[in-house]
């Protein structure tokens, strides 16, 4: 995918660009919102990522003027702000989703890979699959190997969530937030218990499991391990 | 009071009044004795006539010869002569065409061995202290009406002043650091120099907290950067590790991971603290909140073979910030499943009476009730009783956000265990 970065910290921009480019990615960076803009107008970008405090700007403003001109690409905004109303304040602003800092890279590369996909009919289909596992979105029925899945509600947006983004890395914040709507950090292995009930309907008794744990960041449900 | 002041006024009216009365009549009397003095008893009798001839207005007049026989006058059946030194006389006459009156007269000595007698009937001074007494009452009345109703006005002005500055207070400890008590004159009555000592206290804590929540936000800023980077470096240097290098930072990513949940969450407080989300408050289903909330730890409990209740009652609306409720709600399920051991019981209840009442209760250790106003502070974590790791910030946050929403968080022991409940205020009872 092709990202651009508009971070005025140098060091953390340098980081982050490694990390992208290391996971296959190519990063464009801009050190101050002006910049940041007329790049983002010059080529076409997968991702933008803003730091939300650029010198002398908001950066929110730079995720109001792309969506005034019409850019539609989607854009990741990173905040040293804590407040909980100001994560609404960036989304309301047009941004796709809202990182606080510090973070750790894994989330943001996660995000970023999330959002990347976005774009792709995947996400607006009806019918998803991966390997055996069939999802119906509009009769709400799920199948592996033709054996129905008798999933609960909540399993059933979980398990969607994942198929959603095959082959990507959610972390454990990135599903509580999408699939239960919470932003917090709970102390228990709230998401893994989930995360394990969801495996004995969609993985036991088949050779081959779809849902992955991916050490230190999340869970990943594809056909490769 | 009042009454006393109007019963002297009517004493010294009718004083005055008498003592006008006797003036008149002396003044008369001297002059119609010196008329009969300088021109002989026939311009005196004359003079009697003429005046009695004028119409009625309570004067009498009475001349004796010396024998005592009546001469000239208006008084009927009067005869005798007055003994010399006797002062002021009192009797009653019925002029023509009158009923009975009391009159008082004086008598004077004549050259010759006569005497004249000048006197007044008290018609008049009576008609006054009768006019007298009645606006006296009149006065006596409406005084006590508007002293009443004056009375009344100012004490329910001082009510409703004393309810507005109980109203600036509370705005206050709920968070609007820049409410002010209302004064009404700079220097005015006790009321508003007890508002202006009161306003100063505020703006000098007001001050205070600014400036410490300056400084905490300065700091977090400050550390933010250079803990990103630390984060940063330390993935980047675990891809190229091996060995027990790499287990090393791990382990340092895990403690830094931890470091950062902490300060994520002390952010969080203080930023709740501050009472900058209310900015975003607006009506959230607190029924739908529990439901998820339990939802959500239900298979926490399960997998820790914890048993686990939960009975919300119906839809309750409050007025809030629905991710930081549901967090707080999260919170205390959250923290029940650290603490409980297997086999416990977990269950969350959710009332509405006068508030609406979300109660956890559990059957871990419990909390000493000795400490229970501690826990509710950051960074208190009772180690001996709880074991788990974690920073004890969990209950002084789930503390925040309910005094964020005008309500408040309760311990109380459920031997064994603890019972939290976290109250709020119901929507149609907020302001």
């Amino acid at each position: 995918m092709r990202i651009l970065i508009i971070e005025d910290d140098a060091r953390t921009a340098e980081h982050v660009a490694r990390g992208l480019n290391e996971a296959g990615h190519v990063v464009s960076r801009a050190a101050d919102g002006v910049s940041g803009l007329a790049l983002a107008g010059a080529e076409e970008f997968d991702v933008v990522v803003v730091d939300r405090m650029l010198p002398g700007r908001d950066g929110l403003s730079i995720v109001e003027i792309l969506r005034a001109s019409g850019n539609q690409v989607p854009v990741l905004v990173l905040s040293a702000l804590a407040d909980v109303g100001h994560r609404v304040e960036g989304l309301k602003a047009g941004a796709d989703d809202y990182l606080v800092k510090p973070y750790a890279f894994s989330e943001l590369l996660a995000r970023v890979e999330a959002l990347g996909r976005r774009r792709e009919p995947s996400s607006t289909e009806t019918k998803l699959q991966v390997g055996d596992l069939v999802m119906d979105r509009l009769a709400r029925t799920c199948a592996r190997g033709g054996k129905t899945l008798n999933l609960q509600p909540r399993e059933f947006k979980l398990l969607e969530c994942l198929m959603q983004h095959a082959g990507q890395v959610l972390t454990r914040t990135m599903l509580l937030e999408k699939v239960w709507d919470y932003q917090f950090d709970p102390h228990t292995n709230v998401v893994d218990v989930h995360i394990a009930r969801l495996r004995q309907k969609v993985d036991k008794g088949f050779e081959r499991p779809l849902i992955h744990t991916v050490r230190g960041s999340g869970y990943r449900l594809s056909l490769d391990p | 009071m009042l009454g006393a002041a109007l019963a002297t006024v009517k004493i010294l009216a009718e004083q005055s009044i008498e003592a006008e009365t006797q003036s008149a009549i002396i003044v008369e009397a001297d002059a119609l004795a010196s008329l009969h003095a300088s021109q002989g008893p026939l311009a005196l009798l004359e003079e009697v006539e003429r005046r009695r001839q004028q119409p009625y207005r309570g004067a009498i007049y009475i001349v004796v010869d010396p024998s005592g026989t009546v001469i000239a006058g208006n008084v009927a059946g009067w005869s005798g002569r007055v003994p010399g030194d006797v002062g002021w006389l009192t009797f009653d006459v019925t002029p023509a065409g009158d009923r009975e009156l009391q009159a008082r007269a004086r008598a004077v000595d004549l050259d010759g061995g006569g005497q004249l007698i000048v006197g007044r009937t008290l018609v008049a001074q009576n008609a006054f202290r009768k006019a007298l007494n009645r606006s006296l009452w009149g006065a006596f009345l409406s005084a006590l009406v508007i002293g009443l109703a004056g009375g009344l006005l100012l004490a329910r002005r001082t009510e409703r002043r004393l309810e507005s500055m109980s109203r600036a207070i509370d705005a206050v400890r709920a968070g609007s650091l820049d409410a002010r008590l209302p004064v009404q004159f700079t220097g005015g009555d006790e009321l508003d120099r007890l508002s202006e000592r009161i306003n100063k206290l505020l703006e000098e804590s007001e001050a205070l907290i600014r400036a410490m929540r300056q400084v905490t936000d300065d700091v977090a800023h400050d550390l933010r950067t250079p803990l990103q980077r630390l984060h940063t470096r330390l993935e980047e240097a675990l891809g190229h590790a091996e060995g027990p290098v790499r287990s090393e930072i791990e382990a340092a990513l895990d403690d830094l991971d931890r470091l950062l949940r902490l300060f994520r969450t002390v952010l969080l407080i203080t930023n709740t603290e501050s009472g900058a989300p209310k900015h975003s408050f607006r009506p959230v289903d607190v029924s739908a909140i529990a439901d998820d909330a339990a939802e959500l730890y239900g298979a926490v409990f399960e997998e820790r073979e914890i048993s686990f209740g939960h009975r919300v009652e119906g839809h309750q609306t409050v007025r809030g910030n629905a991710a930081l409720l549901a967090q707080a709600i999260a919170n205390l399920l959250d923290n029940a499943a650290k603490y409980t051991p297997a086999g416990g019981d977990v269950t969350l209840r959710m009332n509405t009476g006068d508030s609406v009442v979300i109660e956890v209760s559990d059957t871990g250790p419990g909390i000493p009730a000795n400490r229970h106003e501690e826990v509710l502070r950051r960074f208190t974590r009772l180690d001996s009783a709880r074991e788990t790791p974690g920073h004890g910030l969990g209950l002084a946050l789930v503390n925040a956000v309910a005094k964020l929403h005008g309500g408040r968080l309760e311990l109380a022991d459920a031997s064994p265990g603890l019972v939290v409940r976290f109250v709020l205020p119901r929507l149609d009872r907020t302001a």
